[in-house]
């Protein structure tokens, strides 16, 4: 493709119909250099607050961290929480025979419950054994436990 | 004072002890200039203040960077262009939903509206005319035929080869001619 000749020569009126108010470029000058530069003998410091700026979110950053990462751990850490008792239920002091047989019925679910627990949960005992009986000296839990019966 | 050449400013203006001074220099050196350039893009006088001062906060800002691979003045020059244009842009939203060669509404507003204008007849109507150009042929022709600059410094400053910039100008001339003729 050929280049256009670049001896065109319009003939339009050069002069621009724009003004400025009077004394514009003085003060523009000055406005500029007020927004820009420093005062004389005055360097143009970078204030510490800007120089420390990254300096600081890189602590701040090291320092959520290290608490997420202490958090973690401690989380962790913690023993799995204790089984809970459920407390011994005393629903009379003088017991007739149908209180007699629904504290019976509750002790037999109590006690599925409690088997079911052990299933579930892993109920680990270790037993001292004598010759007549057996008495259990510790007992461990895994798990959380099933929750106790409703009143 | 006011001869002291681009590389000589630049350097003082890299010695802290010279530098606001070198900065006021240069400022005063190339600010008209740029002034006008900027109005003849923005056309509004206020919106030519608000980028030439923008223009020049960013010459402080990047002057330490500046290396002297081009001249000091094309630079300024694209800075400002660039400025004018991302104004021009802000102000000038609906200018992309109007069909192409219409005249941009929002500077035949400002040509009209602007209380720093005052033109004969056919001073208006050449600005009218350049509006109704393409952003690119318009560039090109304020900065030949307004400011004459070379087409070497206008490739460095609009980052365009010599070539399509000289079709740009006579596609703009020939269409300014044809426009111009029809009233």
């Amino acid at each position: 493709m050929s280049e256009p000749a670049d001896d065109i020569a319009p003939n339009f009126d050069r002069q621009l119909p724009f003004r400025v108010p009077e004394g514009y470029f003085v003060h523009l000058a000055q406005r500029i250099e007020g927004q820009c530069v420093a005062p004389q003998g005055q360097t143009q410091r970078t204030p510490l607050s800007a120089m420390l700026r990254a300096q600081l979110a890189l602590v701040a950053g090291f320092a959520a961290l290290a608490l997420l990462a202490s958090m973690a751990y401690f989380y962790l850490q913690l023993p799995a929480s204790p089984p809970i008792e459920a407390p011994l239920e005393v629903i009379s002091r003088t017991i007739d025979y149908g209180q007699q047989e629904a504290m019976e019925q509750r002790r037999i679910r109590q006690r599925q419950l409690d088997s079911l627990n052990d299933f579930t949960r892993g109920k680990y005992m270790r037993y001292a054994r004598n010759r007549s009986y057996s008495s259990i000296s510790e007992e461990k839990w895994d798990g959380q436990p099933v929750p106790p019966l409703d009143r | 004072m006011d001869d002291l050449s681009d590389s000589a400013l630049l350097k003082a203006f890299r010695e802290p002890a010279t530098r606001n001074w070198a900065f006021g220099q240069i400022l005063r050196k190339y600010q008209e200039r740029i002034y006008w350039h900027i109005r003849k893009i923005v056309v509004a006088h206020a919106d030519a203040d608000d980028a030439i001062q923008n223009t020049f906060m960013s010459v402080w800002l990047g002057l330490d960077a500046f290396r002297e691979g081009s001249s000091l003045y094309t630079w300024i020059y694209r800075i400002a262009t660039n400025e004018a244009l991302a104004l021009l842009r802000r102000r000038s939203k609906q200018r992309y939903e109007v069909p192409l060669d219409t005249p941009d509404l929002h500077l035949l507003h400002q040509l009209a509206a602007d209380p720093h204008i005052d033109g004969t007849e056919a001073q208006l109507k050449l600005q009218r005319v350049i509006m109704c150009l393409p952003e690119k042929q318009r560039l090109v022709f304020n900065m030949r035929y307004f400011d004459e600059l070379k087409y070497e410094d206008i490739s460095e400053i609009l980052g365009t080869s010599v070539g399509a910039l000289k079709a740009s100008y006579h596609h703009a001339v020939k269409k300014i001619e044809q426009l111009m003729a029809q009233d």
